[in-house]
Formats: structure tokens, C-alpha cells, sequence
């Protein structure tokens, strides 16, 4: 159903907008005269707001909520999607699972695979894609997570990380330590080590990036903005 | 691997088919007093034989001379009249794109100047005529079709990889723009799809230049890829298209000059091949060309740029020129002079300037990718000891083709030494004046 006061439309089964916090629930016996003036109050304060706030603001008000989870492919991202998938069911975001297949010569179009260096066909993406559907999947417990989405690039993995991430709007990067071209160190979970691509992301992100260190670590936006 | 290119771009393999009719066609066309007299006139003398950085490094073995290299190719070609075999055509593709980076540095040591290396590049053509292509080049000439350049970079990428650099560069230079578009600019800047995909650091640096430089330049949003594979590929007329598509757009938006970021093949297209590629017969683009060395070289000799003496280099430095900038565009004291502003300890390679050996990378060499690999980090052997020769920790080179090439046998040859581009060293090296320092930068030193 759509909202009285703002218009934007309630999901089933909750008791109130989540764009303006108007409840559907009627007080108990409030006689209707009294609901319609608190509604139209309600509007009224609503247009107000919307008057006042940037077209910006007011976009990211609307905005559904993104988290760009970056995976390396190795075992020490699983931390950092557990954290990112706990986040994204908290805030009810879309999540996106992004991984990057490097290039090793910035010139060539060849990409480094787990099957060595190849051409970035549309092939190599859809087999990486089903591989990363394939594992993240089974890895969710418990509650699925509302949205997923699962993209690929080709390219300098940090650069890549965040045009996705200013392109899509992102609400926070969510990934792993290490960084894919230190595979060798990438392991020993119990002496994490920043990597090149998670310092560079860190350093030039447009949102706040989570670097998920410890299995039970948990992430909200509310901080993290 | 064998590429067959057909209308489309789609690529498929197959068996060749030796089309005669289409080679005599090409041979015919080139059939000039140039060619002619350049295939009887070699005397085999072997001068050539030392120039050449594959010869160098693989021992020098004969089959590597650059004279051998073309008789046995083109100047078969024109013996056999174009009637030749699938396994020769085969031979012919791995020897103009293998064992040869069409550097030119053999036409200086030709007491009769014959340009071998335009020679190899009629063979390119003739093997392109045949579908014959090596696969990392091939799959660059579509994108030149469909996204008028060579990594399928959209419009929407390129403003929007502008706009993030321009927040960056805005931390260092306050003010600090990226103008897009803009007619009547004094510089049309052209530059390297590489830039925004691989490296865009490079756009944000090249901003804070212009910008504390005073300078009036636009990129523009078509026609600003100044690369030209497929000059490399063979594919002339496309190679000629493409030069022209950035011609064009420089007339449209009646700029002084098309200024080319710091890239050696794109000179070469842009500067002395691509206007006989796209027609132009006097050999003169409509536009004036400008290299970044050339005016990088001008901001500092004017004053428009000065250097920190605090921020001078102390270690050790070398210059690698790039072919198509120093050897072919004359350029290579520019570089030097540049050099001596920044650098307090440069050591030349030897030889130098016109006479440095090509970096192994040129020619195509490095976007044909992993299957040529082996013989280019082969090949880049020479580059490789007259680097450590020098002991230098930091080389400088105008040229992605050289960096990328650099920094391979950086890790293969185990040189210890950081490859950068005139434009990180300007950057780090230069005054910004105070009135673009940013503001925050102020508060901090008022506050320290």
C-alpha cells in the first residue's frame, strides 16, 4: 500500500513508512475527525521537509542502500561477506558481490584467472560469475538476504572497486585485508596485513570501507556514516 | 594465434587462405620508387645487423638482422609476386610482429637510410589483408569502431573517471579542473585510453600541471584517444580513420594545437604517420601537434612551472627515450632539460637520444599480451643491462608503452629501480603557488 502522508509505498507487513515514520496503525479509539487532522498535519510537516532539504538529500532519502562487498576470491574475504551480509540484512540493502580479475599489463586486454592469463570474454565472466553465485550462496545462513547482485570487471582491482562504488552510490565498501597480488600472505587470517588494494580503497574511497579482520565482526551504517 | 578478422569484429579461427590477388593488389599500390629502390639497393652489408635490439638479444644470430628480416619477407613477397604459401604467410606474421618493433633505429645505420621498418609494416599490411593478427591486437580494432577507441571506454567513463580525479587533484591544487568540450582552448588534450582505465591518476595529475601552470586545455569527450593500434594491426584504413576522427575534432573545436599525453605511439599517429594514413598527402596534420615532453620542457624553461630546490631528486636517475618521441619526434633533449630542473644526479644510458635502443615494448609488443611475452621480455634484455649500467634508481620515461614495458623488466631482470612518467615527477617536484594551495592545507601550516 502506498503512504498517506509521503507516498512512498509500505511493504507488507510492517506497521509503519520507513520514508517518513507515518504508522498505519490507528491509535485505539481515535475517532476519525482526530485522524484525519493528524494526517493532515502530517503532510503538511512532510512537504515542509521535502521543501527544505536538497534535491541531494532528498535523493539519499529515497535511495535504497548499497553495500559493495569486494571479494579476492581467496579464504580471506569470508569474514568480511559474513559481516557484509549480517549488514545488509540489518539495513535491508541491496548487497553487491564484486570481484575484479586483474590485468597484469596495463595495456593488454589479458586478465589473470585461477586457469592462468586469458583474454576478458564474455565467457571467462560468466563462468566467474556462476563460480561466485556458486560459493557466496551456499555460504548465507540463516535469513536470505533481500537483494543480491554478483558483478565482475576487468582491471586494476582498486580502481575498479571504487568506480563501482561511485557509480552505484554505494553506503559502505565491505572487504577482506589482503589484497589479491599477495595471494602467498593471504592465508594466515590470524596476522592480517593490509594489502594494496585494501589500503588504496581505504585511502580514496567516496564512502566509509569496512575492513573485516575477525569472523564475528558486526558493521552498521548508522556508525559508519 | 590466428585471428580472422570479418565485418563486424566478430573473430573466428581458421585454416589461412592465401588471397593472391588481394597481396598483388597491396604490392601494387606500394610499388614505388621508394620500395623498389630500397629492396635492390641493400647490399647486405650487416650494418644494420648491430642496431637491431633482437639481434642483440638472441646471440646474435643472423636470422635476426633487420636486412634479413625484410628480404626474406617483403622482398619474397615481391619476388614470388604475391604467390605465396599459408606456412609462408605464417612466417611472415611472426617475423613483422615477433622480431620486430618497428623502432627505426636500423634506418640510422643504413648508409643508405632505407626505412626497414616502414617495410615491415607493408608486410603487417599484407598479413591483415590475410586476417593475419596477432589476437591482442586484433581485439582492440572493433572497440576503435564502436567506442572510437581501443579499450571500449564509454563516454559516461571517461566523464565520469574526470570528475573522480578532478576531487582528487583537488586535495593538492585548489581550483583544479578537468574542462571538457571546450572550444577555442589552446590545447586539445589528447590522451591514452590506458589513463582512465588502468592508471587515472595520470588525468588528475596532468590537471594539476595545466592548472598551476596557467594553462588553457580542454579533453575532449570524442576523439581523445591519441593511440592507433591499429597503425600496429596493419589495418591502414582504419588506422587513418582514427587519426582523422581526432583531426576532426580538434578543427571543431578550433583549438591551437592537439597536445598529446605522454605517450610514444601516439605521437607517431598523431604526428607524422597519421596524416598520410588519413589522407592528408603534404604529410602535415590540419592541426599542430604538440608532445606533453615539448611543453612540459616550455613550462619550465618560461617559469610557468618551478621547482622545489627542497624537493629535487638526490637519487640517482636515467632517461629512456622513447622511439616515437625521441628518435622519430626529436625530442629527446627536452627530456634531458626537464630532467636537469628536477634531477640533481642524471646518468645517461649509452647510447642515447636518437641512438637508445627501443624498450622491447614498442611496435604493438605489449598489447599483443601474454602470447608474445616471452620474446618481449627477450628482447628487452638490452634495454635491461643498459639500465643497470647506468645505476640508476628511478628511470623516467614519456611513454605507457615504455612504462609497462619498464616495470616487466623491472621484475625479470631484478633492476631495483622505480619507472615513472614526467608527469609524477613534475608533480612532486613543483611549486604550487600559494594562492592554489588549498585551503585546508593553509590551516594546517597556520596551525603547525
Amino acid at each position: 500500500m502506498r503512504c498517506p502522508v509521503c507516498g512512498h509505498n509500505i511493504e507488507s507487513g510492517k506497521s509503519f513508512c520507513r520514508r517518513c515514520a507515518w504508522s498505519i496503525l490507528r491509535t485505539p479509539d481515535e475517532p476519525e475527525s482526530d485522524y484525519n487532522e493528524r494526517l493532515e498535519i502530517a503532510r503538511r510537516n512532510w512537504e515542509n521537509l521535502e521543501r527544505c532539504i536538497c534535491q541531494k538529500e532528498a535523493e539519499d532519502i529515497r535511495k535504497e542502500h548499497k553495500i559493495l562487498f569486494c571479494t579476492d576470491l581467496y579464504a580471506s574475504s569470508d569474514y568480511a561477506f559474513k559481516a557484509a551480509v549480517n549488514l545488509a540484512r540489518e539495513c535491508d540493502a541491496e548487497l553487491i558481490i564484486f570481484h575484479v580479475l586483474e590485468s597484469r599489463h596495463r595495456y593488454s586486454g589479458q586478465i589473470i584467472t585461477a586457469d592462468g592469463e586469458t583474454w576478458a570474454t564474455k565467457e571467462v565472466f560468466d563462468r566467474l560469475k556462476k563460480s561466485l553465485t556458486d560459493y557466496y550462496l551456499a555460504k548465507i545462513e540463516g535469513q536470505p538476504v533481500p537483494r543480491i547482485r554478483i558483478e565482475a570487471r576487468s582491471g586494476v582491482p582498486w580502481i575498479e572497486i571504487i568506480r563501482k562504488a561511485r557509480k552505484e552510490k554505494v553506503d559502505m565498501i565491505v572487504m577482506g585485508p589482503y589484497s589479491i597480488r599477495d595471494p602467498k600472505n593471504g592465508f594466515d587470517l590470524a596476522r592480517p596485513q593490509h594489502g594494496e588494494t585494501a589500503e588504496k580503497v581505504s585511502l580514496r574511497a567516496p564512502c566509509p570501507v569496512a575492513i573485516v579482520t575477525k569472523p564475528d565482526q558486526k558493521l552498521s551504517l548508522e556508525q559508519g556514516a | 594465434m590466428l585471428v580472422i578478422i570479418v565485418p563486424g569484429g566478430v573473430m573466428t579461427e581458421k585454416s589461412i587462405q592465401v588471397n593472391v590477388e588481394k597481396i598483388r593488389e597491396i604490392l601494387d599500390k606500394n610499388n614505388g620508387a621508394r620500395i623498389r629502390t630500397w629492396l635492390s639497393i641493400c647490399s647486405r652489408c650487416g650494418l644494420c645487423a648491430e642496431s637491431c635490439l633482437f639481434y642483440l638479444a638472441n646471440d646474435r644470430n643472423p636470422r635476426f638482422a633487420p636486412a634479413y628480416k625484410v628480404q626474406r619477407t617483403l622482398g619474397t613477397i615481391y619476388k614470388k609476386k604475391g604467390k605465396v604459401t599459408p606456412e609462408f604467410l605464417m612466417e611472415c606474421y611472426d617475423i613483422a610482429w615477433g622480431e620486430c618493433t618497428t623502432c627505426k633505429r636500423c634506418s640510422l645505420f643504413c648508409p643508405f637510410g632505407i626505412d626497414i621498418a616502414s617495410m615491415i609494416s607493408l608486410v603487417r599490411t599484407i598479413c591483415y589483408s590475410q586476417g593475419l593478427v596477432p589476437e591482442g591486437l586484433a581485439r582492440t580494432l572493433p572497440n576503435y569502431e564502436k567506442f572510437g577507441n581501443q579499450m571500449a571506454v564509454s563516454k559516461e567513463d571517461l566523464i565520469e573517471t574526470c570528475e573522480w580525479m578532478v576531487e582528487e587533484a583537488a586535495d593538492y591544487v585548489k581550483g583544479v579542473t578537468i574542462p571538457l568540450d571546450v572550444a577555442g582552448a589552446r590545447y586539445m588534450y589528447t590522451i591514452n585510453p590506458r589513463e582512465v582505465m588502468f592508471y587515472p591518476q595520470d588525468l588528475g595529475m596532468a590537471a594539476q600541471i595545466f592548472t598551476v601552470a596557467g594553462e588553457s586545455w580542454t579533453i575532449p569527450t570524442s576523439g581523445w584517444d591519441s593511440t592507433n593500434l591499429a597503425m600496429f594491426a596493419g589495418a591502414n584504413e582504419l588506422a587513418g580513420a582514427v587519426a582523422d576522427r581526432m583531426y576532426k575534432k580538434a578543427l571543431e573545436l578550433g583549438v591551437e594545437a592537439i597536445l598529446i599525453t605522454e605517450c610514444g605511439h601516439a605521437m607517431r599517429s598523431a604526428g607524422y604517420e597519421g596524416p598520410y594514413l588519413a589522407g592528408y598527402r603534404n604529410g602535415r596534420p590540419p592541426v599542430p601537434v604538440v608532445h606533453s615532453v615539448q611543453l612540459f620542457y616550455e613550462y619550465l624553461r618560461d617559469g610557468k612551472i618551478q621547482i622545489d630546490p627542497a624537493k629535487r631528486i638526490d637519487a640517482p636517475v636515467t632517461y629512456q627515450d622513447p622511439c616515437n618521441v625521441s628518435r622519430n619526434a626529436g625530442l629527446w633533449e627536452q627530456g634531458r632539460e626537464i630532467l636537469k630542473f628536477v634531477c640533481n644526479d642524471f646518468r645517461d644510458m649509452s647510447p642515447n637520444r636518437h641512438y637508445n635502443h627501443c624498450c622491447g615494448g614498442g611496435g604493438g609488443f605489449i598489447p599483443m599480451g601474454g602470447p608474445f611475452r616471452k620474446r618481449r621480455l627477450r628482447a628487452g634484455r638490452v634495454k635491461a643491462e643498459q639500465i643497470r649500467k647506468t645505476g640508476a634508481k628511478i628511470v623516467v620515461t614519456p611513454c605507457h608503452n615504455c612504462y609497462d614495458q619498464l616495470n616487466d623488466l623491472n621484475k625479470e631482470y631484478d633492476l631495483g629501480v622505480r619507472i615513472v612518467s614526467l608527469k609524477e615527477l613534475l608533480v612532486e617536484t613543483m611549486i604550487v603557488p600559494d594562492h592554489l594551495k588549498p585551503d585546508s592545507a593553509g590551516d594546517e601550516r597556520q596551525e603547525g
